[in-house]
């Protein structure tokens, strides 16, 4: 077959050939003819594909598009390499913030020390409200003294701010009913049988009696037969002991090395400053020197060890780290406040430094803390009756630029972590961008396989194809992006992995309207004649397919394409928004937009959002401007 | 139906370039919901015919009788329903796809449409070469040479290579179609209807390149035409084509002067005449073609048939030679013997219905009374 194919086509080949050389023959002797102006080999004809752009450059709207479409992928790609920042460079500046130092104040209660030997008790409780009595009448000593029941205590002033509670009044003895006889308590015997006197000629079904002798009142007061009649006296005046001191004072060490300070040496130390301001505390001798208005613990070798005063300063944690040199220099301030009445009072001090990586306070070579100058003010504040010397100062603190209006440093500003927006804009753009075109391609790629099998093959394949279409263009995008993106936190997905999830499986969520389309192209173009001729002149099926049915339905599947490039960029805008798509830090349009989504953040910030949904709407308008110039481009019935 | 090849094999088989034997196509009709066949549409219902190399046989009906069918079905652009189609001796629905594929040059078709068959995105060049090349039909070096060759020798200039089919008018293109055939050497062109998209004076163009390709190159065509004038202008023989069927077949000639089957006749007479003084006696057909899904039974004929006999409604006429080298199926050419032969048949036939119609009744009574 084969061999008689080749004589055959000799043969028709060798005929022409002949038939070319006698024409040629024939021409020879007729001048060459010169071409025409008007001959047709002259015009110009621009194929197919040429013709489309030439349609298609022409058009202003579309162009217009084009150029948009550049200029967005100039911006994006090019721009963020000549940019200098990065997307994930966060961006810091120094600013003067005031810091809390130290609070300085009176302690809110007053420290109570009950000495050795006492028994008051209930009479403690009762201190705080009598010293303040006292203090608003100025008093030295409490003139009633208060009563408890049938005990009586009196308050003496012994120093500023130090006083001490005595008992005056109490339980002196009691009478015995077995014996008739007083059995406890001192008295002498005057007094005895007056008191028992006074009780047996006491009316009837009288439980109470009083016996007045000399300046003493005795109170009597039957408790039980067994239990006897309880006396209650008037202390007289040698019996009167202190039982309690109570201070506001607060002690303060004044060296490192001093030792701890007990309760032993508080109440030591109180009773020394009230009297002889010298005493002796754990075999080491001490003694109390006033010095401008501070009182100082000096021990034997004349060390200051301790300070005694009465405002507490603490640091802002309320923790006692300052040493007494700054504690006497706030209670200088403090009183200077108080007597010419400032709210604010502003002086230089050594401030020692923390260090902002290690968090801890430098030390010089000989282990000194470093100490820096700085302008402290002290601000008088009242809280709840309470009144606070607050040190602050302004200190130069690193912070992250958050929201930083428009800048030549920063065209557009930071946003809420720092970034530059500018960067991240251009950085946004190439994902949105290229999550639009990975997209489509994968659409259409997953579109012309099975739409070009079903129009091609028909039959099963094409109703089985044609229903799963139908069954992807009824899922919902919007909810199952969501159930998706759930799956994805709920996997912990890096966000770059989870980019390139979201792009397969938007494309295939994606592909069935390309399907149709290809699907119904080539059901029309599959029965076209030129279909059957090239079936006609044996070509090869792949032939076919590629060469005959895909090039004719090339124009629709661009069109589509590029109309679907909006819709996915739009598509992944709105899922970033929502927090379903590209997770923040890597920046997309739509987490561009998302975080300044709620609308104060909105109001203040147009600098953020605006740029980017402005560059959301031109991309997207600029490829519909694009695709509708490609589909009349396209469209053989436009004007040639 | 007269299907057998009762030719008289007197001349030796290798001149035929195509024998077709009792050739049949139907298309299913297949109900709507369950896609049960329902029925069929009888589109070619046993036709038979040879054609000698070198020869055109013209292929005349009119609509819908099944001509572009057939035409069709021998090339095997659809797959047959029954019969067999000899290319040189060689049945081409015995054959593989493969082997199918690789004989695909030599049996060419050109279509009734120029506009839709040319791939509207190929450059003229490539619409006729690709095949070429497909099948090696000319050494690599040649093949520009080769298609510039068959581009001039269907009046295509060279330059034409480049273009697309857009820019050319409807006779260029059926050109470019003829190019496209003429290419890949045929031995045998199936042209359906190549002329009747066309204005007359391009229709004259075509047909007389037709004409000259087939002198110098020796082609066989198959002529499928309505237009008889055509037909005779270009045919050598002649086959009328009626509901799927051959009703007669024979040289030109014969059969434009004595048609002998009353449809041929019928067709004929509808032929104008450029003589105004001329009297036309036209044969006026009454009625539609019968649907093919549902033919009549007898002579498919009879239903329109101006000469129609009893026999004609139940008996199916013999295609057979009535005269040398002219056939045709017509009762009214039957012999005595035939004539007995289906009279006979004829009453077989009558009884069979009247069995049927009783029945019928049966059943009918049956289900009334249940």
């Amino acid at each position: 077959m084969a061999d008689n194919n080749k004589d055959n086509i000799n043969l028709l080949n060798e005929k022409l050939k002949a038939k070319e050389a006698a024409e040629r023959a024939q021409s020879q002797v007729g001048t060459d003819e010169p071409m025409k102006l008007d001959d047709a080999a002259r015009v110009k004809v621009l194929s197919p594909a040429r013709l489309v752009a030439k349609r298609f450059f022409r058009n202003k709207l579309a162009m217009v598009g084009l150029v948009i479409l550049i200029i967005l992928f100039a911006f994006s790609f090019l721009g963020s390499i000549i940019y200098p920042y990065s997307q994930f460079q966060k961006f810091t500046g120094t600013n003067k913030q005031d810091r809390e130092y130290a609070v300085s104040g009176e302690p809110s209660s007053v420290y109570k020390y009950v000495l050795e030997g006492s028994d008051i008790s209930e009479g403690k409780d009762f201190v705080d409200s009598f010293i303040i009595e006292m203090e608003k009448n100025g008093e030295e000593t409490s003139s009633q003294g208060f009563v408890l029941g049938n005990d009586k205590f009196r308050l003496t002033r012994l120093y500023e701010n130090l006083y001490s509670l005595s008992k005056t009044a109490g339980y002196a003895g009691k009478i015995d009913h077995l014996t008739g006889t007083i059995a406890e308590g001192t008295f002498d015997d005057e007094t005895a049988a007056e008191i028992l006197n006074v009780w047996n000629s006491r009316g009837k079904g009288d439980k109470n009696a009083v016996v007045t002798i000399g300046d003493i009142e005795y109170l009597l007061i039957y408790g039980s037969k067994s239990s006897g009649t309880m006396i209650y006296s008037d202390y007289p005046e040698d019996q009167i002991k202190e039982g309690l001191l109570a201070t506001s004072l607060v002690f303060d060490k004044a060296s490192p090395d001093a030792p701890d300070i007990s309760d032993e040496f508080r109440i030591s130390a109180l009773k020394a400053l009230a009297g002889e301001r010298k005493f002796n505390f754990d075999g080491k001798d001490y003694t109390i020197v006033n010095e401008s208005g501070e009182e100082l613990i000096e021990d034997a070798a004349g060390n200051v060890q301790f300070g005694i005063s009465k405002y507490a300063t603490r640091d802002e944690l309320g923790q006692d780290t300052f040493d007494i040199d700054f504690k006497k220099t706030m209670v200088g301030i403090i009183d200077k406040m108080e007597a010419e009445g400032l709210r604010e009072y502003n002086f230089t001090y050594g401030v020692p430094q923390l260090n902002p990586e290690t968090r801890k306070y430098e030390y010089d070579e000989s282990g000194n803390i470093i100490l820096q100058e700085e302008d402290l003010t002290v601000k008088r504040k009242e809280v709840a009756g309470e009144i606070r010397y607050h040190v602050q100062y302004l200190k130069n603190t690193e912070v992250y630029s958050l929201y930083e209006q428009p800048s030549w440093t920063h065209w557009l500003g930071t946003d809420g972590d720092g970034y530059d927006v500018l960067a991240r804009i251009m950085y946004g753009g190439r994902i949105s961008l290229i999550v639009g075109f990975v997209v489509v391609i994968l659409e259409t790629i997953l579109g012309v396989i099975m739409g070009g099998i079903a129009g091609f093959f028909g039959g099963w394949v094409d109703t089985l194809i044609m229903r799963l279409v139908d069954i992807f263009y009824c899922i919902p995008t919007m909810p199952i992006m969501i159930i998706i993106a759930s799956v994805f936190d709920k996997l912990k997905m890096a966000p770059y992995q989870r980019l390139l999830w979201m792009m397969g499986v938007l494309g295939v969520l994606g592909w069935s309207g390309i399907a149709r389309l290809v699907r119904g192209q080539i059901l029309s173009l599959r029965e076209q004649e030129f279909m059957t001729a090239a079936e006609a002149t044996g070509l090869k099926t792949g032939r076919r397919i590629f060469k005959h049915l895909v090039p004719n339905v090339m124009p629709q599947l661009i069109v589509s394409m590029t109309m679907g490039l909006g819709s996915v960029i739009l598509m992944e805008s709105t899922l970033s928004y929502l927090g379903l798509g590209v997770k923040h830090p890597y920046a997309t349009w739509g987490n561009i937009i998302n975080s300044v989504s709620d609308i104060e953040a909105m109001k203040s910030y147009v600098y953020i959002w605006l740029p980017v949904g402005l560059l959301i709407s031109l991309a997207v308008i600029a490829f519909n401007f694009v695709g509708d110039g490609l589909r009349d481009a396209f469209d053989p019935k436009m004007k040639r | 139906m007269g299907n057998n090849n009762e030719h008289q094999n007197t001349i030796d088989n290798n001149d035929y370039v195509l024998e077709v034997n009792n050739l049949k196509k139907y298309f299913p009709i297949k109900s709507s919901f369950l896609r049960i066949v329902v029925g069929n549409v009888k589109a070619v219902d046993g036709i038979s015919f040879k054609i000698k190399r070198g020869t055109t046989m013209g292929l005349v009906g009119e609509s819908g009788c099944g001509k572009s069918t057939a035409g069709r079905t021998l090339l095997r652009l659809q797959e047959k329903t029954e019969g067999e189609v000899l290319f040189n001796g060689e049945d081409i629905f015995k054959l593989s796809r493969e082997e199918l594929r690789r004989l695909r040059p030599k049996i060419q078709i050109i279509f009734q449409d120029p506009y839709s068959s040319l791939s509207p995105r190929m450059p003229i060049g490539e619409i006729i070469g690709e095949a070429v090349r497909e099948h090696n039909i000319v050494p690599k070096e040649e093949f520009d040479d080769y298609i510039t060759r068959i581009m001039k020798a269907c009046g295509l200039q060279e330059y034409h290579k480049d273009r697309y089919p857009h820019e050319f008018s409807g006779g260029q293109r059926q050109r470019i179609c003829i190019a496209r055939a003429l290419a890949l050497n045929p031995d045998f062109i199936v042209c359906d209807e190549p002329v009747s998209a066309l204005d007359v004076s391009i229709q004259a163009q075509i047909i007389n390149l037709l004409k000259q390709l087939q002198r110098e190159f020796n082609l066989t065509y198959l002529f499928i035409s309505h237009d008889l004038s055509v037909v005779e202008h270009i045919s050598d023989t002649v086959g009328v084509m009626y509901l799927g069927n051959l009703v007669e077949y024979s040289d030109t000639d014969h059969v434009f002067s004595n048609p002998l089957h009353p449809y041929t006749k019928a067709l004929f007479s509808a032929i104008p005449v450029p003589d105004p003084d001329y009297k036309m006696e036209r044969i006026v057909l009454e009625g539609s073609i019968p649907s093919p899904a549902n033919p009549p039974k007898g002579c498919k004929f009879h239903t329109r048939c101006s000469q129609c006999m009893k026999i004609c409604e139940k008996v199916d006429p013999l295609y057979k030679e009535v005269e040398p080298n002219h056939f045709c199926a017509c009762h009214l050419y039957n012999t005595a013997e035939e004539q007995a032969q289906a009279e006979k048949e004829y009453e077989q036939a009558v009884l069979e219905e009247e069995a049927e119609q009783n029945s019928k009744r049966k059943k009918a009574k049956k289900a009334k009374k249940a």
